[in-house]
């Protein structure tokens, strides 16, 4: 019930946000345009009022069932893995235009093995390389994708 | 006659570079399709400058080849990994990977195979027979009649929303919303851009896709340290031959679906997809199964959006007119080897259009064959520990969202999207509704001001339109249709919004 309340509250603040800083966004047109369907206004408008109007229903719909009703969200409770596993994704982004996706790759592969459980250093390190060298011939040689340049090399 | 020039165009099967060059096509388009992130259009546009140096015997056969086998290969990844390979694969992700989890990948594969290559042939013969008819329908769909069409397809929200209508509806307008993101096709106004340059061309689609669907999954994998699929038999539970006769009239109809939305220009597979798979649950008779494993889901997302690769040659080669972005390619193709696409060219290259044809319907049958071996092998991806398996899969992923358009910001969407999508599962927010929202918004409004634009702002065109009103009149039917299976005076007074 908390977590249906709390997305209820998050949309409609959501879709307010968006209403208020719509004149802003889009420079010369405001809200005196909406009636005109032609403008770019309207979709953006409709699509926010819209997140309030369902964050209020949701919300409303909650409080009336009460605390009978979960979520219905999937998994099991997250924890520090689940956390640990987003941050190394997010390290992996933030060191590719500094170390280089090669580099980077097979660090974050080993610190993500390692956070799955995962400790057999053979497979992990035949595994990482083989991967490394497959999205580098494929999307690299074959397919020409320039990846970024690494900032920072040893030499 | 159709049937004698069809014959005699089966005379271009007899050259064996022909027969060489379409199934090197399906084998690159294969490895792209399955490759997140890279796209048919994107492999059809780096490839077709090459055919122009070649017979068009050989080169548009190896365009062709690559086409379908990349629409049909999207569904590997999405299956044995949860990452869509194209975004039109990610209804088949909803169903095909819950089969895999459970060790049920092979069939699932084979499913999609089946209904791939039973939707590509239904097409065909529809591209063979009925060209000409439905090029003329599809040429009387003017802005009013996308417009209803696009708001016809909104209607699919309901059949993935899972439990809850409302959250369905969250993340459809959260869809619509992103889709609004970016400079204004028709003005060219900033909306929403917060002054960034990576903005203003919008979201991409395909890395959010990658994000919401396999990031997203390997968090949800994280909290526990269970080996899902790893824990499973081996996969090679086959599908049978019952299972596959319970789902024929699926793949007729989503197969008919397909060539509808395939010959209308401007639509593509990615839609059809999720028009096929909503219909198809709306007719089930376990549509509690959708999302969990169905059969039936698979079937309709797979030939719904193969049924759309031959039916797009519709309005190219009748009019001349290319459907969508990789029609577009083909026409190029097509003109480079002096085969100008129109009306004429029935008259004055008879021999080589009924030669494809004939191409089309055997590039068919080298893909079952080519699906086959791949389908023995693939299920054991999903064998791997999950130690392995997702540290590759965020390396493919990262390449993949990148290559879309060499931008790091890309990448970024993707990280996003993960996040995102991950809250989103966690709270019973259904994704599918916010992809559907993003990929019929931006149609759905430019068909609209268009429309509006004819009208000078008036909606009573919908109504003079026939065909316009007809789509409209059968969207009034749905929704009133669910309406009363669904909503009770009791369940009005409780606020139990859900449409099962």
């Amino acid at each position: 019930m908390r977590a249906d309340l709390a997305l209820s509250i998050v949309v409609m603040l959501t879709g307010a946000v968006a209403l208020a800083i719509l004149p802003q966004q889009i420079a010369g047109y405001g809200y005196d345009s909406i009636s005109d369907m032609r403008s770019p206004v309207v979709f953006p408008a409709v699509s926010a009022a819209l997140l309030m109007l369902l964050g209020a229903v949701l919300g409303l719909g909650t409080l009336a069932r009460g605390a009978a009703t979960a979520a219905g969200g999937e998994g099991t409770r997250p924890g520090i893995r689940t956390a640990a596993v987003f941050v190394i994704i997010v390290g992996y982004v933030a060191a590719v235009p500094w170390i280089g996706l090669p580099v980077a790759s097979f660090i974050t592969f080993l610190l993500m093995s390692l956070a799955f459980g995962y400790r057999r250093p053979l497979p992990m390190v035949l595994v990482a390389v083989g991967t490394i060298a497959l999205v580098l011939y494929l999307f690299g040689h074959l397919l020409l994708i320039v990846f970024p340049v690494p900032k920072v090399t040893l030499w | 006659m159709v049937i004698d020039s069809l014959l005699a165009g089966l005379a271009f099967l007899a050259n064996p570079w022909t027969i060489l060059a379409a199934g090197f096509g399906l084998v690159v388009g294969i490895v792209v399709g399955a490759l997140p992130g890279l796209t048919a259009t994107m492999a059809v546009a780096v490839l077709s400058p090459f055919t122009f140096f070649m017979d068009a015997a050989i080169g548009i056969p190896f365009l062709l080849g690559v086409y379908k086998a990349a629409i049909y290969a999207g569904s590997i990844p999405a299956i044995t990994i949860n990452t869509p390979g194209t975004a039109a694969a990610a209804a088949t992700a909803l169903d095909g990977h819950w089969l895999a989890r459970r060790g049920q990948a092979r069939k699932a594969l084979e499913m999609s195979l089946y209904a791939s290559v039973f939707g590509d042939l239904f097409a065909t013969f529809v591209l063979i027979f009925a060209a000409t008819a439905l090029a003329t329908v599809a040429l009387r769909f003017g802005a009013p009649e996308f417009a209803a069409l696009f708001l016809f397809s909104l209607t699919m929200i309901a059949a993935v929303s899972g439990g809850s209508m409302v959250k369905g509806l969250i993340s459809a307008a959260i869809g619509v919303f992103i889709a609004c993101i970016g400079l204004d096709p028709m003005s060219g106004y900033n909306r929403f851009t917060f002054g960034s340059v990576d903005l203003m061309g919008g979201v991409s689609l395909v890395p959010l896709l990658i994000g919401m669907f396999a990031l997203s999954e390997i968090l949800i994998r994280s909290e526990s340290l269970a080996t899902g699929a790893a824990d499973a038999a081996i996969g090679r539970e086959r599908l049978s031959w019952a299972e596959f006769r319970a789902v024929l009239p699926t793949l007729v109809r989503s197969s008919g679906i397909g060539a509808f939305i395939g010959a209308l220009p401007g639509l593509g597979a990615e839609i059809s997809c999720w028009i096929a798979y909503g219909v198809a649950k709306r007719r089930s008779k376990r549509p509690q199964e959708y999302g969990r494993g169905s059969l039936e889901g698979i079937a309709a997302a797979e030939s719904g959006n193969n049924a759309v690769c031959p039916a797009a040659l519709v309005p190219l080669l009748v009019f001349g007119i290319p459907g969508d972005t990789v029609t577009a390619i083909l026409l190029g193709a097509f003109m480079a080897q002096g085969l100008t696409p129109g009306p004429m060219l029935f008259e004055s290259h008879g021999a080589t259009v009924y030669g494809l044809f004939a191409i089309l319907l055997a590039t068919n049958v080298m893909l079952l064959g080519f699906g086959l071996l791949a389908v023995r092998w693939l299920p054991r991806i999903t064998l791997l520990p999950d130690g392995l398996l997702f540290p590759a899969v965020t390396i493919l992923c990262f390449a993949g969202a990148y290559s879309v358009n060499s931008s790091l910001f890309d990448v970024f969407v993707m990280v996003a999207g993960g996040g995102a999508g991950y809250l989103m599962r966690k709270t019973g927010v259904p994704v599918p509704p916010l992809v559907i929202g993003l990929l019929l918004a931006p149609g759905l409004e430019n068909s609209l001001r268009q429309t509006m634009m004819l009208s000078d702002n008036s909606l009573s065109i919908f109504v003079e339109r026939p065909i316009a009103a007809g789509i409209l009149a059968l969207i009034a039917l749905v929704v009133l249709g669910a309406a009363a299976r669904n909503v009770t005076i009791p369940n009005l007074f409780r606020v139990q919004w859900r449409f099962k």
